[in-house]
């Protein structure tokens, strides 16, 4: 059984790989491969997340006599590997259709097939080497999938995203060898294993807090947290629609699985709440959130508003961890759910549009809902759960977001936490909203004589059609959810 | 068995000038390092299960003493394996960059440095070390020259002055600690330094003459700023020349160096005298070296330069873990000998089939060229995520035992310029891979476009080179523990 663990990992990087040497030049037979890797790769996500008891473990290998690489699966990595494992399906449905006109499917294709295995070994790792060995192939193997077009401005987005990227791992790498000397283990233990008394002996107390922060600040800069988020805005837009979507629904929560990690597996809630160190981080959230939807608001490049609107949003899921109370860590859970699918739709919707009509401007978008009717239906709904009108999963996210706040002994953030919130998703209505309004009344001086109706085909329609349904219901069909997140949440408070 | 090395490398070394004739010179040179590699490890596992080899010959003043412990062999090896894989690789590309009728000469030359190298680490004596040293610099210098271009006499003459200005220096450290020990053995040395009471009056002898030994070896192993000579010789050396000298030869000075700091010092003594202050200097000088040599890395657009300048900052790792003055902090250093001697090689090999095949040095030109050699940018990429210290690459485990070693010995501020350090190195590898495979030129080029890669035969010792990053990134285990062993016998000053 612990060797299953490795599976997930490997199969899908091997089978990327081999797309070049196996000579896949024929689109069907390619496409079908594609498929059954990634569908089968879900399928054992699935299957090691239900059978797999929590704590199965393995160690694949000793870099030196301190450090193995080790997989181990529990409740934070059955979460993470099966959004990665599901949302990658859709993402290659969809971009069977979609990589037609951006060109060198080949490339294109090897390196969305092996990410996914990547992201599984990060979701699946045991200690922080590993999850700081992954997260760096992580980097390196989306870096093609940023710069795919290969054109002048994706190359400066790609240069942003790997200087913000190398940056930031290697201050959580400085932060990593104080916790390694600090902590029992560099194991993930729900609960943490900090030596307090080592600590406090040492006499480094400040330092020691320093360097938890920089770490936490330097994971944070995958999920588009200020002060290291300004690459996000650059890359996610330059990547092709589907790279896109799984870059901002899935790659950023990596950053939020490994701060949980950092604070919940490795230091321990109870040393960090109530210190600078959680307020400091608090404030930093609660501004990046304010900050991406004030910038998404002002934004018309249309990929770049959902960019930006990532900014925010992941940072929701980022201050419900900060919170550090059971509540707030179950909203920012669900959150990371109602992110992925809702974030994966709105780029695949924009993709879409731009496939079809060539439109990358929300000036652009008058009438989009005449022509394509699913696609904006699926943009429509999936703005409405992000907003967080219920029943959608949104509301629910948001709700557990901002009563954990108020329960949380976090003094004045437990008011300006949910204000902030309020606000954003006002500014989130005032951004997404409009499109939506426009699009599907454009108003008199639309061209209705030259209407036709331009509907992406079902590659790209059934993903968005599929990931719209998950949204609502993830909503309407909460419990499920809450309890596991519950479960979560007992092993580490 | 070490003597049987040093014979050996030096007697085959002559039969290849003697030869006059430039294939039997080749495989004269390819059979004597490959036996040597065999008799390094050969005596390595020797010295393992039955310790220390130690070799007395003559007396009184000249007497000589040879003594090989763990990690005399683990320097035997590097210098036996990896010099057999320079010179397997330089095989096919050697007539490139040195005329025909020079070759012969050209292998007397390197067998004769690898066999002065392994004597410097090998001999115990202050006279055989200070032979040692001085005819490796000569042939050190022989093989930057022997391009027989001018900027190459330059460099080479450049290289020679500032070589013997370093040893000049560490001769007189020897002679100072020869008048105030009466010892011209290491370990007599440190018999005397350690015993008690020594320090008390004759600390200022000792700690001169440990900076100017220091001094002396800054100049010999290009630590900033005493690096000036290096970017010349080693960016403008024929390339198999260039990955010895970055690989090999700067390397023998620092284990002569840590021999007389840990065994003719000790521990002890550092933590409670003047000595510590002078380690405190190598240890920022260190930390300067390995910022500055990356900022120099940074501006060059010459790709044997960068990867000369890199070997200024990699050094500067080097020293900085000596200055350290701990075990973990030795242990770090001497793990990054290992680990940058298998990158650096590589890298100056794969610089040079690059030039070799498309005449251009210059790195802003390289656009496209992960096109047209991919096995060799693939192997470029290797050394490149290795010097940053990506996992799974000898490069993470080195940054991880600089950092245990900084971590234990409570200098937390070290941490900053190891981490800047670190995306300094990312800032002149990645580009040079970006541009190769994502270039503009790269997306211009419509197949069928003439391969540049050199047949798979001749890269297979840089292949070969490559695993060795891998390995020693995966599993450093047994390398660690036997590193570690080694320590203990390379800081006692029994026998």
């Amino acid at each position: 059984m612990n060797i299953a663990l490795l599976l997930p990992v490997v199969f899908p990087i091997v089978m990327g790989v081999l797309i070049q040497p196996l000579k896949l030049h024929d689109r069907k037979t390619r496409q079908i491969y594609v498929a059954a890797t990634v569908i089968i790769n879900f399928l054992m996500v699935l299957f090691l997340a239900i059978n797999a008891p929590d704590g199965t473990k393995m160690t694949i290998l000793h870099l030196n006599r301190v450090v193995d690489i080790s997989l181990q699966i529990d409740g934070m990595s059955r979460l993470i590997s099966i959004i990665a494992g599901f949302l990658w399906c859709t993402a290659a449905f969809y971009s069977f259709e979609y990589i037609k006109h951006e060109g060198m499917d080949e490339r294109y294709f090897t390196f969305f097939t092996a990410t996914v295995g990547v992201l599984i070994g990060i979701s699946y790792s045991a200690n922080l080497q590993t999850l700081y060995l992954f997260y760096e192939m992580m980097t390196l193997i989306t870096f093609p999938l940023v710069m795919h077009s290969m054109a002048e401005q994706s190359g400066k987005a790609g240069k942003k995203y790997l200087t913000y990227s190398f940056v930031g791992a290697t201050i959580a790498l400085a932060g990593f060898f104080f916790l390694a000397e600090f902590c029992e283990t560099t194991d993930f233990k729900a609960g943490g294993t900090l030596l307090l008394d080592k600590v406090n002996g040492s006499g480094h107390m400040l330092l020691f807090q320093i360097m938890v922060l920089l770490t936490i600040i330097g994971f944070g800069c995958k999920g588009g947290m200020f002060p290291l988020h300004a690459w996000l805005p650059n890359a996610h837009p330059v990547a092709p629609a589907p790279a896109s979507a799984v870059l901002s629904g899935v790659i950023t929560k990596m950053g939020v699985l490994a701060i949980v990690r950092v604070i919940y597996y490795m230091v321990g809630v109870d040393f960090l709440r109530g210190t600078w160190v959680q307020y400091v981080l608090l404030s930093l959230t609660l501004y990046t959130v304010f900050m991406g939807s004030m910038l998404a608001f002002k934004e018309k490049l249309f990929k770049k508003r959902l960019a930006y609107s990532s900014v925010s949003q992941v940072s929701y899921v980022l201050f419900g961890i900060m919170t550090m109370n059971p509540t707030g860590f179950i909203g920012a859970c669900l959150h990371i759910v109602a992110h992925a699918t809702v974030k994966n739709i709105l780029f695949l919707s924009a993709g879409a549009i731009i496939y079809k009509r060539h439109k990358t401007y929300v000036t652009e978008l008058k009438g989009i809902g005449k022509e394509m009717p699913i696609t904006l239906w699926c943009f429509s709904l999936a703005s409405i759960a992000l907003v967080g009108i219920p029943p959608t999963g949104g509301f629910e996210s948001k709700w557990y977001l901002a009563t954990g706040a108020l329960e949380a002994e976090i003094g004045f953030f437990s008011y300006l936490g949910p204000a902030v919130l309020l606000t954003s998703a006002f500014l989130t209505a005032g951004y997404l909203l409009p499109i939506m309004a426009k699009g599907f009344f454009p108003g008199a001086d639309y061209p209705y004589e030259s209407f036709r109706k331009t509907e992406v085909n079902a590659y790209m329609t059934v993903p968005l059609v599929v990931l719209t349904v998950i949204a609502i219901c993830s909503g309407i069909f909460v419990n499920p959810l809450y309890n596991f997140f519950s479960s979560i949440a007992a092993t580490i408070f | 068995m070490g003597i049987a090395i040093i014979v050996l490398l030096i007697l085959g070394g002559v039969a290849a000038w003697v030869c006059k004739n430039d294939k039997t010179a080749r495989l004269i040179a390819l059979a004597v390092t490959a036996v040597d590699a065999v008799l390094a490890v050969v005596m390595t596992m020797n010295v393992a299960s039955n310790g220390e080899q130690v070799m007395r010959f003559g007396s009184g003043f000249i007497e000589q003493s040879i003594r090989i412990g763990k990690i005399e062999c683990f320097m035997a090896c590097i210098f036996g394996i990896i010099g057999f894989l320079i010179v397997w690789a330089s095989m096919s590309m050697i007539s490139h960059d040195v005329e025909e009728r020079l070759i012969p000469f050209y292998y007397f030359l390197v067998l004769a440095l690898l066999g002065t190298l392994n004597a410097v680490v090998f001999f115990e004596s202050m006279i055989g070390i200070f032979v040692s040293i001085e005819l490796s610099s000569f042939a050190a210098a022989g093989i930057v020259i022997v391009k027989n271009q001018t900027e190459n006499v330059h460099a080479g003459l450049k290289y020679l002055s500032l070589s013997i200005l370093g040893s000049s220096l560490v001769l007189m450290g020897m002679v100072l600690l020869y008048v105030a020990t009466g010892s011209l053995m290491i370990s007599g040395i440190g018999e005397v330094v350690q015993s008690g009471g020594f320090m008390g009056s004759n600390s200022s002898y000792v700690v001169w003459a440990m900076s100017l030994i220091t001094g002396g070896v800054a100049f010999k192993a290009a630590l900033f700023p005493c690096h000036i000579w290096l970017p010349d010789a080693h960016g403008t050396a024929p390339s198999p020349s260039s990955a010895t000298l970055s690989a090999l030869v700067l390397k023998a000075y620092i284990v002569f160096y840590m021999k007389m700091m840990f065994r003719g010092v000790g521990f002890e003594v550092i933590a409670s005298s003047g000595i510590r202050t002078l380690l405190n200097v190598v240890m920022v000088v260190g930390v300067v070296a390995m910022i500055c040599g990356s900022l120099l890395a940074i501006m060059q657009t010459d790709i044997k330069r960068m990867i000369a300048y890199s070997s200024v900052a990699q050094m500067g790792y080097i020293f900085m873990g000596i200055g350290i003055g701990t075990e973990f902090g030795l242990f770090a250093a001497l793990f990054h000998i290992l680990a940058h001697a298998v990158t650096k090689s590589g890298l100056f090999l794969v610089a040079g089939s690059i030039i070799e095949q498309t005449h251009n040095r210059d790195l802003t030109k390289m656009g496209g060229l992960g096109k047209l050699m991919p096995i060799t940018m693939a192997l470029f990429t290797i050394g490149g995520l290795s010097m940053i210290g990506i996992p799974l690459f000898v490069g993470f485990n080195s940054k991880w035992n600089f950092a245990t070693g900084i971590v234990d010995s409570a200098n937390y501020w070290l941490l900053i310029p190891l981490s800047i350090s670190a995306l300094l190195n990312a800032l002149y590898y990645l580009p040079v891979v970006i541009r190769a495979f994502f270039g503009q030129e790269a997306k211009e080029m419509k197949e069928p476009f003439a391969s540049k890669e050199r047949p798979v035969k001749d890269l297979l010792p840089i292949i070969l080179l490559a695993v060795g990053v891998i390995i020693f990134g995966v599993a450093a285990g047994p390398v660690s523990d036997f590193l570690h062993s080694g320590i203990e016998l390379l800081t006692s000053i029994g026998h």
